[in-house]
């Protein structure tokens, strides 16, 4: 089984970054992110199977980080939402519209605003996030289809006749 | 093509989610048509600010993996899995003796001669003398018969068992 400690080492130097941002972007774990990280990989080793027969690597370490986070969360707030804010980025605003912007990704439903994040942060494909998310490809497509389409609507509202 | 495929294909465009061949189609129909122009417009724009408004530029730097608490838990889901793997082998285990121990204890009496008939035809002298669980002694028979009818044995005639019903015991039956 020492492959298998080899095969998350790989994978940790591929997808950690990634999913370090990921935890630091829950504001309220920012400070326990690294700890969540490693957190993950333990629990990857021990469904060690699962992860090599799942769509990707990275989509089932996501699908963990996941349910780290929701735990974690519960854990220090009883009723609380995933994301239930987007982070704001570190750099300056460079565009009025972007704030704008992050309120109107914020006040999305969770069920639209979680599979827009991974698309937009983590460029996880439809079939990865489905893998994530633990449902349809269909529902991912749909979902997504329909969050940005609120968001345009955001930036170009219909005109009042 | 309608709108409502039209939108679709567009988002799915946006999200990088078409095939190269679709792709081709569909940037072939947003060139021609100007609607479709402008729809593609919004949606990229749209895209655009969304994935500015929530990514953060760089990688952040990760502590190294600890290797140590890894492998420790991959040596306590060893165990856990050799647990599992046993209990139920011994558990049967258990049951097969259990199970053999309660036949063992109830198994039934040794079995008595007088549970085997005897041969039909066999006049076993040997015998005791009077042995009544004998039902299919001839010797039997022809002692409780000659009883009833006492006769000298240069009186006998040879004899032949007559048993025409299972419910009634056979009786012997002389030759003229």
């Amino acid at each position: 089984m020492d492959h298998a400690v080899d095969q998350l080492e790989h994978l940790y130097r591929e997808t950690g970054p990634a999913l370090l941002a990921y935890f630091r972007r829950q504001s309220s774990l920012a400070g326990a992110a690294e700890d969540l990280l490693q957190d993950t990989f333990v629990r990857a080793i021990h469904s060690f199977g699962r992860l090599r027969s799942s769509v990707t690597p990275r989509a089932y370490l996501f699908g963990i980080a996941r349910h780290v986070t929701l735990e974690a969360l519960r854990a220090r707030r009883p009723v609380i939402e995933l994301l239930s804010e987007a982070a704001a980025p570190e750099v300056a605003l460079e565009d009025a519209r972007l704030e704008p912007m992050r309120a109107a990704i914020a006040s999305l439903p969770v069920m639209h605003r979680e599979p827009l994040l991974l698309k937009l942060q983590q460029e996880l494909s439809y079939v990865e996030i489905a893998e994530v998310l633990g449902i349809p490809v269909g529902t991912v497509r749909s979902r997504l289809h329909h969050a940005v389409s609120l968001l345009r609507q955001t930036l170009n509202p219909p005109s009042e006749s | 093509m309608n709108s409502e495929m039209l939108e679709t294909l567009l988002f799915d465009r946006a999200f990088g989610e078409l095939t190269p061949e679709v792709a081709a189609l569909l940037e072939d129909h947003v060139e021609r048509t100007p609607d479709a122009a402008r729809r593609a417009a919004e949606i990229h724009a749209t895209m655009q600010l969304a994935s500015a408004s929530v990514t953060s530029p760089g990688s952040p730097s990760i502590r190294a993996l600890d290797v140590d608490c890894l492998r420790a838990a991959e040596t306590r889901m060893k165990w856990s899995t050799r647990r599992m793997q046993i209990l139920p082998l011994a558990a049967c285990l258990a049951l097969g003796l259990g199970v053999g121990w309660l036949a063992h204890s109830f198994q039934p009496p040794a079995e008595t001669p007088a549970n085997h008939p005897a041969p039909a035809l066999a006049l076993a002298t040997s015998q005791p003398a009077a042995s009544p669980a004998r039902f299919w002694s001839l010797a039997r028979l022809e002692r409780e018969q000659t009883a009833i009818t006492p006769r000298g044995r240069s009186d006998r005639h040879p004899v032949d068992l007559n048993w025409k019903s299972a419910a009634k015991l056979p009786h012997l039956e002389e030759y003229p």
